[in-house]
């Protein structure tokens, strides 16, 4: 039985600790909802797992199966069986959605999946997330709307088949329609394989189509409250006012950030070492 | 039709009248070489010229009226080559030329397209690995009014190669609802690789609509993370990004055969590449 298991982790972006102290254990068949106001910390714990080069571990401990999951590369990780459908999925154009794909699922195979029986499984695949049947010919997330960007993040979770999905707002920019669609999908994988998920959503309507198994709340970098469906809905009906209050917590405050745009015309550069 | 290929040796050319069924053209040079190519008013041709051979090579290209025309020069030869390149386009003409330089050798190549009459296209695109000195020189000149000159350049720059592209873009006075628009991109892999790429727009029009866009730089750190998070290797992600980049160049060709050709001939260098940058 697979088990993800994350004790005391602290977690630091540009150098400042954005987690103080996550423990969190999640197991095959459960679903555990990850709730909190926004900017405390719950998509940087995602993205922690799964290493995005951003976020620097300063302490604590991830294992997933018995393994070191901080000893390993981003792509050493996903084989190990986490996924993470994120939040903003990136374009990558020039590389179609079926090259990846192919290429993603050779990666972790011994020997490479025919041609045949790929474009079989992506067709039913998209099929079953009821998208464009040109999507396998598309660029990676290119010219793709929002709704369309989170409908392929399940498109990949389904044809990787992890052990192990993390879901970052996979709902925001769903219609009604599609939250359905893909609340379905997701459902009847982690039904069919007993995957363990943390999901992260501001909304009640996805967690009472996934019916999580557990629900945690993450404010300031801290797991504050922990409990079941019962948390989730408490907090659609009542905000996160009562919690503030209840544990004596101050909101954190929101950074202003300004953007400046510079202007550019011709490019000169030396490379650098890659890596 | 039978489709037929010509190849060229040396100077004096014959200028080259094209038709639909002249497909391939080949040149194989020991001297300076000079061609004329003319796409006669409303025709359509689709040619690929492979270079195998030559050191010095002139082209002179007319599209006349209402004609199609592609060109797609291939450049197989890994020896120095310089090309002087004109190419003249008249009324609702559309012209395509595509350049293809992924060997190693050193490349100093000069292209003017003069858009001469309204409703004249022009769509100018080069993929380039640069292993060693590589230079172009693009101009894209509006002579007319309700022309289109558009221009895309994608290289990757390797160690000790030296990329160089002037990019430039000219509406001329009287050129009203003149479009154009360029896109220069440069990927650099490692230390010791240079790439300089030097955008115009030239305009003495008004009511006109222009545009450049260019990137000099790594793979994105993202683009790589994301990659990455599916389970592929660091090396699998560079290729992949690294032939996605190239292989735009391939779909100016309406042939699929020669799309394919063309795509595992980008495919096979950017893996010699991979291959030897992850060493």
């Amino acid at each position: 039985m697979s088990q993800l298991m994350i004790k005391n982790l602290h977690v630091e972006v540009e150098g400042k600790e954005i987690l103080k102290g996550i423990d969190l254990t999640v197991a095959d068949h459960e679903i555990h909802a990850l709730m909190g106001p926004n900017g405390n910390g719950k998509s940087t714990l995602l993205a922690a797992i799964m290493g995005h080069p951003k976020y620097t571990v300063t302490s604590g401990t991830i294992e997933y199966d018995g393994r070191d999951v901080l000893a390993m590369s981003v792509d050493e990780r996903s084989r190990a069986g986490l996924f993470l459908a994120m939040q903003y999925p990136q374009e990558v154009p020039g590389v179609t959605n079926s090259d990846f794909l192919r290429a993603a699922m050779n990666a972790r195979r011994e020997n490479p999946i025919s041609l045949f029986s790929f474009i079989k499984e992506m067709e039913k695949t998209i099929k079953d997330l009821q998208m464009k049947p040109d999507l396998a010919h598309r660029f990676l997330n290119e010219g793709f709307s929002g709704g369309e960007k989170k409908r392929n993040e399940i498109v990949q979770m389904k044809m990787l088949k992890p052990s192990l999905a993390m879901l970052d707002e996979i709902d925001s920019g769903l219609d009604v329609d599609a939250l359905k669609i893909v609340a379905d999908a997701v459902t009847q994988m982690q039904q069919e394989t007993g995957l363990g998920m943390i999901v992260v959503s501001h909304y009640e309507r996805f967690y009472q189509l996934l019916k999580p198994t557990h629900a945690h709340v993450l404010i300031n970098g801290r797991i504050v409250m922990e409990g079941d469906e019962t948390l989730v809905q408490k907090i659609d009906q009542d905000g996160y006012d009562w919690l503030y209050q209840q544990l004596d917590l101050q909101p954190a405050k929101e950074e202003v950030k300004l953007t400046f745009t510079l202007g550019s015309c011709a490019a000169s550069a030396r490379g650098r070492k890659h890596g | 039709m039978a489709e037929t290929m010509l190849t060229l040796h040396e100077s004096p050319v014959s200028p080259v009248v094209l038709q639909e069924t002249l497909r391939e053209l080949v040149i194989d040079a020991s001297a300076p070489l000079t061609l004329t190519l003319t796409a006669p008013a409303q025709t359509a041709c689709s040619l690929v010229v492979r270079i195998r051979r030559a050191e010095a090579l002139t082209i002179q290209v007319r599209a006349e009226a209402a004609s199609q025309l592609t060109l797609l020069y291939w450049n197989e030869s890994s020896a120095p080559i310089t090309i002087r390149e004109s190419n003249e386009i008249y009324r609702d003409a559309r012209f395509k030329a595509a350049y293809v330089q992924l060997n190693p050798g050193m490349v100093d190549h000069q292209s003017k397209t003069l858009l001469k009459e309204s409703g004249a296209e022009a769509l100018v695109q080069s993929a380039v690995i640069a292993q060693t000195r590589k230079q172009f020189v693009v101009d894209l000149i509006h002579q007319a009014g309700q022309t289109t000159g558009i221009m895309e350049n994608y290289s990757i720059v390797l160690q000790g190669g030296r990329y160089r592209m002037e990019a430039t873009g000219k509406i001329e006075k009287g050129a009203r609802g003149a479009k154009s628009h360029q896109t220069s991109r440069a990927l650099t892999f490692d230390a010791q690789q240079t790439a300089t790429i030097l955008p115009k727009l030239l305009i003495d029009e008004n009511d006109v609509e222009a545009s450049h866009a260019t990137t000099i730089g790594q793979m994105d750190e993202n683009q790589m993370y994301y990659l990455q998070s599916r389970g592929l290797s660091e090396d699998e992600a560079i290729r992949l990004v690294t032939i996605g980049y190239l292989l735009p160049i391939a779909r100016i060709s309406d042939d699929p055969k020669l799309q394919e050709a063309l795509a595992q001939e980008i495919e096979t260098k950017v893996n010699e590449v991979c291959l030897t940058s992850s060493k």
